[in-house]
């Protein structure tokens, strides 16, 4: 589950990159994982397999806090990923740039699927939103015991307009499945055009209280994934959390592809 | 002596059995066997799977050396990718085809003597986590590839439909073999019940009794027991024996599997895929095909015709089994990234190469095997419609995108169903227009391989004059460079098109499979 900041500050431009607002590389990196979680899926000749359960929860925009997929998902909370697959708003071309085979890169043009748009246009619920995502979530966990949990990332400015939202972090992360507590990633995007953390064990280097605020929240990442970053030459030491800041378009997306890689199966 | 073959299958929990990503074929008249894990995460793995299993038992690599296993591998994975239907793809499942897919593979061939049946040799071939066990003597006298419990890891290598992969990977392929005598029984096991068994015999139990005594319904208890305890990960299983004098309970191949027929492409396949799309599995209990009883390794049931016989082999008339010319009269060292010293031989290489390829194409041609003739090979058709591929394929003149894309477009043309995977062999992943550099071709030799009505096989080597930038002035510089190609080709109607490639360059440069020099820009 996707729980997308949707306040006006988010307008504002994307680690000191003018021509990237924060709410475009957020819609982005949804728009791109929600592609990477398909194709993760589609194993066959079959529609994708129905390993996920997607949701996105838009906070701060004039509709409030609510589910923000939009054309004909509008309003669900809750869509299993084959439907997702059939229903975007529209297929963009893209360029993307591409091994060439011969260890440089290339540029290529690539189908882009657009669930999202950029929206940015109020305040900063945080806890209203972390509170509709446990209501959300909670329901989901007892009926799917068995499953892994639930993965919930919040991606925000990390300006939080209607309170301290830790009680409300800790009581979503305190739901669980039979194979443990709801994961809540925080993925901060700033203006400050301060050096990226993706993954940290201490709040240590981390530039300002916002930023301290939102490791502070976010769950530490199960064994496997710490395994997972230590083959991608991450430090992974005990401790390290579902956190990263100011990750770039391209950090950003290894970042959410690292933290949902969900073994479905050996 | 009688030898006993059994199969025991369980697919992973919550799967059916026509979702099981574990394969395995068998020739009881060639004393082949072959059990392959397809990666759950990969693209059709079942198809991948299935076609690696398949085609070990019909055209095996053992004896090759890690060249011509890339070469068999290669040709395994030109069916693969026939057997995608790319247009009908949802943009979803085009990406992950593109990813390609990834399988383990283990195979076994057994062979004796007729002088004394109740002995003889095996060898084998394993990559990745699918493992082979031989039980001599009440003991486990061979474990392969892997040999303690403890090692079963996330990570193993596979083969894999990408070559690129596959160079990485083929190195670590285990070749071993050794003699058996009867009562031996070896275990072809994927990696869920090989870990079990190798864990149970370092306890000191002996779980090849527990295997033998098990019949399907029996196994698919206790696999499900195993798992509930927690003594058995979450996988599929496949085991596969061979009782050599020893009594099995399972002597029946699991469920039959289904591959989707009406979305197989229409062409005619060289090899192990059969015509009517059923997977290898297909127990097929019809009386032509039933096991007429216990068989001698290598001489064949009473009555039937050798390899043709087989439920494991393609159906349908018989169908010549060709090794690939590199993979077998060359052993690949054609398509090696070239040495330091073989810039200076550049030349007598590639004419080697073109004799060779000249020679093997002669003799296929000439001296086929015993098979029935297939219909009069139109080699001119083949030559031709490769000569112009060539041609356009490494002559270009510069200029924008737009021509760029207009010279994609005919390329594409030549290529059966626009296939993304050959495109991208043809040309590199899709270099950055604007190409800053033009290419002619000055000579083209082509030498075909082999040729059915349908289907050939064929080398060019290409000699190219290009032009490409020198420093940053606009200033360029003339350099020449012979490619050597290795392509398969397929007929639709009167047209000859590209069904795979392969491009290396002789003169070895740097640069992997590019035709067409990376962005220069």
């Amino acid at each position: 589950m996707f729980l997308l900041d949707q306040s006006y500050s988010m307008n504002d431009s994307f680690a000191g990159d003018a021509k990237t607002s924060k709410a475009k590389a957020a819609a982005d990196a949804i728009n791109d994982l929600l592609m990477d979680l398909i194709v993760r899926c589609s194993l066959d000749f079959e529609g994708p397999r129905y390993y996920f359960d997607v949701g996105v929860i838009g906070y701060g925009s004039q509709a409030g806090v609510g589910p923000c997929l939009g054309g004909t998902l509008k309003g669900r909370s809750l869509v299993p990923i084959g439907e997702l697959a059939e229903n975007q708003l529209r297929v963009e071309q893209r360029p993307k740039m591409v091994s060439d085979g011969s260890g440089g890169l290339t540029s290529t043009t690539i189908s882009f699927p657009v669930w999202f748009d950029p929206v940015a246009e109020g305040g900063t619920p945080m806890q209203e939103a972390l509170k509709l995502a446990a209501a959300v979530v909670g329901p989901w966990v007892a009926a799917h015991q068995e499953s892994y949990p639930p993965i919930v990332i919040n991606i925000t400015d990390g300006e939080p307009t209607t309170g301290d939202p830790t009680k409300a972090a800790r009581a979503l992360t305190s739901l669980h499945s039979a194979d443990g507590d709801v994961l809540l990633y925080n993925v901060h995007l700033s203006a400050l055009a301060a050096a990226p953390v993706s993954f940290p064990a201490s709040s240590a280097k981390l530039p300002d209280r916002y930023a301290g605020l939102l490791f502070s929240m976010s769950s530490e990442v199960p064994h496997q994934i710490r395994e997972e970053l230590s083959v991608e030459g991450y430090p992974a030491e005990p401790g390290t959390r579902g956190f990263t800041f100011n990750a770039d378009a391209w950090a950003l997306l290894q970042f959410l592809d690292i933290g949902t890689r969900v073994t479905l199966g050996a | 002596m009688e030898i006993r073959y059994g199969a025991l299958q369980e697919p992973k929990p919550g799967a059916k059995a026509d979702q099981c990503e574990d394969a395995l074929a068998y020739s009881d008249t060639r004393g082949l066997v072959a059990v392959s894990d397809g990666a759950s995460n990969a693209f059709e793995s079942r198809l991948w799977a299935r076609l690696l299993a398949q085609g070990f038992v019909a055209d095996s690599p053992l004896g090759f050396g890690d060249d011509g296993l890339l070469s068999w591998t290669d040709s395994v994975a030109y069916r693969w990718s026939e057997a995608i239907p790319w247009q009908a793809l949802s943009v979803f499942q085009k990406a992950k085809a593109r990813e390609g897919s990834a399988s383990t593979l283990v195979g076994l061939e057994l062979t004796t003597s007729s002088r004394r049946p109740t002995a003889g040799t095996w060898r084998c071939l394993a990559l990745g986590d699918s493992c082979l066990f031989q039980v001599s003597g009440d003991r486990l006298a061979e474990k392969l590839p892997v040999s303690r419990s403890a090692d079963f890891g996330l990570h193993t290598p596979l083969l894999y439909t990408e070559r690129d992969s596959n160079r990485q990977n083929i190195p670590a392929a285990v070749r071993w073999h050794g003699t058996w005598q009867q009562g031996d029984c070896f275990f072809l096991l994927t990696d869920a019940i090989a870990q079990w068994f190798l864990r149970e015999d370092e306890r000191g139990a002996a779980p090849w009794k527990t295997l033998i005594s098990l019949d399907e319904a029996g196994f698919s208890a206790f696999v499900k027991e195993k798992r509930a305890r927690h003594q058995m990960r979450q996988d599929d299983v496949t085991a596969f024996m061979v009782g050599l004098g020893v009594p099995l309970a399972a002597r029946r191949t699991p469920t039959p599997v289904e591959v989707q027929p009406s979305r197989q492409q229409a062409i005619e396949p060289i090899g192990a895929v059969e015509p009517d799309g059923r997977a290898e599995l297909t127990a097929s209990p019809s009386p032509g095909r039933q096991r007429a009883g216990p068989v001698p390794v290598g001489a064949g049931p009473p009555g039937a015709t050798a390899g043709i016989d087989d439920p494991y082999l393609p159906a349908g008339p018989p169908q010549t089994h060709d090794h690939y010319g590199a993979g077998e009269a060359g052993q690949g060292t054609e398509w090696d990234d070239a040495a330091p010293s073989w810039r200076r031989r550049a030349a007598v290489v590639g004419a080697c190469v073109l004799i060779l390829a000249l020679a093997i194409g002669i003799s296929r041609l000439g001296f086929g095997g015993s098979a029935p003739s297939p219909p009069a090979p139109p080699v001119p058709a083949v030559q031709t419609a490769a000569k112009d591929l060539a041609d356009l394929l490494t002559t270009y003149q510069g200029g924008d995108a737009a021509s760029y894309q207009a010279y994609e477009a005919k390329l594409a043309s030549h290529v059966l169903h626009g296939n993304p995977v050959v495109m991208t062999q043809l040309t590199g992943s899709g270099s950055a227009p604007p190409f800053l550099f033009t290419s002619q071709t000055k000579g083209v030799t082509v030498a075909v391989v082999r040729s059915t009505g349908s289907q050939a096989e064929l080398y060019l080597v290409v000699d190219q004059a290009i032009t490409i930038p020198s420093g940053d002035r606009g200033a360029t510089q003339d350099t020449s460079r012979r490619l050597l190609i290795h392509l398969t080709m397929a007929r639709q109607g009167q047209q000859w098109l590209v069904s795979s490639a392969q491009v290396r360059p002789v003169a070895g440069q740097a640069t992997g499979a590019l035709v067409l020099p990376a962005s220069t820009s």
